[in-house]
């Protein structure tokens, strides 16, 4: 049920079967929400955390004319709110993509955990930390990087989050937003996203077709959106 | 509410809309056209093209309801001082 979460911890440092029994343990109960759907409300007193178990989650804030920006994306097996925890409340929303399965972990569960288990505060702690990074990035995208550029960056980030925890194809991987949440994701209209998709289409290193993305020339892609993944931690330390 | 179906046309190249967005009604789509044309204005002029021939044809399922032109989403100003101003209403903000 969280092996993807265990996989993604495992990219990250070494976790033993005790340790990984005490994390199965935390979750409480799983619930499952249907697509377009805010699960936490910004400001809400918060008393459990949510680990992505199946789907597409995204951290939104609501603009007063109406729209909303994504300022992350989450998706199987991360903690979307493990930051909830400490904080008590989130400055964003949390709203599913695609239906989701959420495993919720009870406050004081995770801090049982976090007590018996030093080790796992500092590997949750480590992952809330590639959290701020990858937020960094986005703004660097968002600030910086041209339309192409920002969502070539994008394609690849989701091709190696999804790619570490083994949910992708090879080098496709299926793509549920729409040219709208894209569009969200980026800081464009969907009908830039429309025209830079295009773009991309033509530059022949990727192409998005009925909700799936096929990437032809990785090594293309990345230098197109000067990614690279060292802002996702992806090595094996002890934490 | 309404899908409306926004197609760009840009130096005879015609980008379908596949998808559609949903709005209100069409003067919401016609104030997303006139977003969309700035934002792409925008991010040719930094990569060194301007495309005066650019505009954005709104559809619903079955028809052609509205054209909004390159000139109807902005004023070109060659004289600094008639430049844009907070109250200029000749063109809609949609900020």
């Amino acid at each position: 049920m969280i092996e993807a979460h265990l996989k993604k911890l495992r990219v990250r440092d070494d976790i033993s079967s005790e340790e990984e029994a005490a994390i199965r343990a935390m979750i409480s109960e799983v619930r499952e929400f249907p697509a377009d759907r805010v699960i936490i409300r910004r400001g809400q007193e918060l008393k459990e955390s949510l680990l992505l178990i199946e789907g597409w989650i995204a951290r939104t804030k609501d603009l007063r004319e109406g729209g909303r920006q994504i300022s992350e994306l989450q998706f199987s097996g991360d903690f979307t709110d493990m930051h909830g925890f400490t904080l008590k409340r989130l400055d964003h929303n949390l709203a599913t993509l695609t239906p989701c399965r959420v495993g919720i972990a009870p406050h004081e569960r995770i801090k049982a955990l976090l007590e018996q288990f030093p080790h796992l505060a500092r590997v949750y702690w480590t992952m809330t930390n590639i959290d701020a990074s990858i937020h960094r990035e986005w703004t660097v995208s968002l600030g910086r990087r041209s339309a192409l550029s920002r969502m070539a960056h994008l394609f690849c980030e989701i091709f190696e989050r999804l790619r570490i925890a083994g949910l992708n194809d090879g080098h496709a991987y299926d793509f549920p937003l729409t040219q709208q949440e894209l569009g969200e994701c980026l800081g464009l209209t969907s009908v830039h996203i429309n025209r830079t998709l295009q773009a991309l289409r033509k530059t022949g290193l990727v192409e998005l077709e009925h909700r799936r993305l096929v990437i032809y020339d990785m090594a293309g892609l990345k230098h197109l959106g000067e990614f690279d993944p060292d802002y996702l931690f992806l090595e094996k330390k002890p934490r | 509410m309404p899908w409306f179906y926004l197609h760009v046309r840009c130096d005879d190249e015609l980008i379908e809309d596949d998808e559609g967005v949903e709005f209100a009604d069409i003067g919401a789509a016609n104030t997303e056209a006139i977003r969309s044309i700035r934002s792409l204005v925008c991010g040719d002029v930094t990569t060194g093209s301007l495309y005066l021939d650019l505009s954005i044809e709104i559809w619903d399922r079955e028809r052609h309801l509205a054209t909004v032109k390159f000139d109807d989403a902005i004023r070109t100003v060659t004289n600094p001082n008639t430049g844009p101003s907070a109250t200029d209403t000749r063109l809609p903000r949609v900020d």
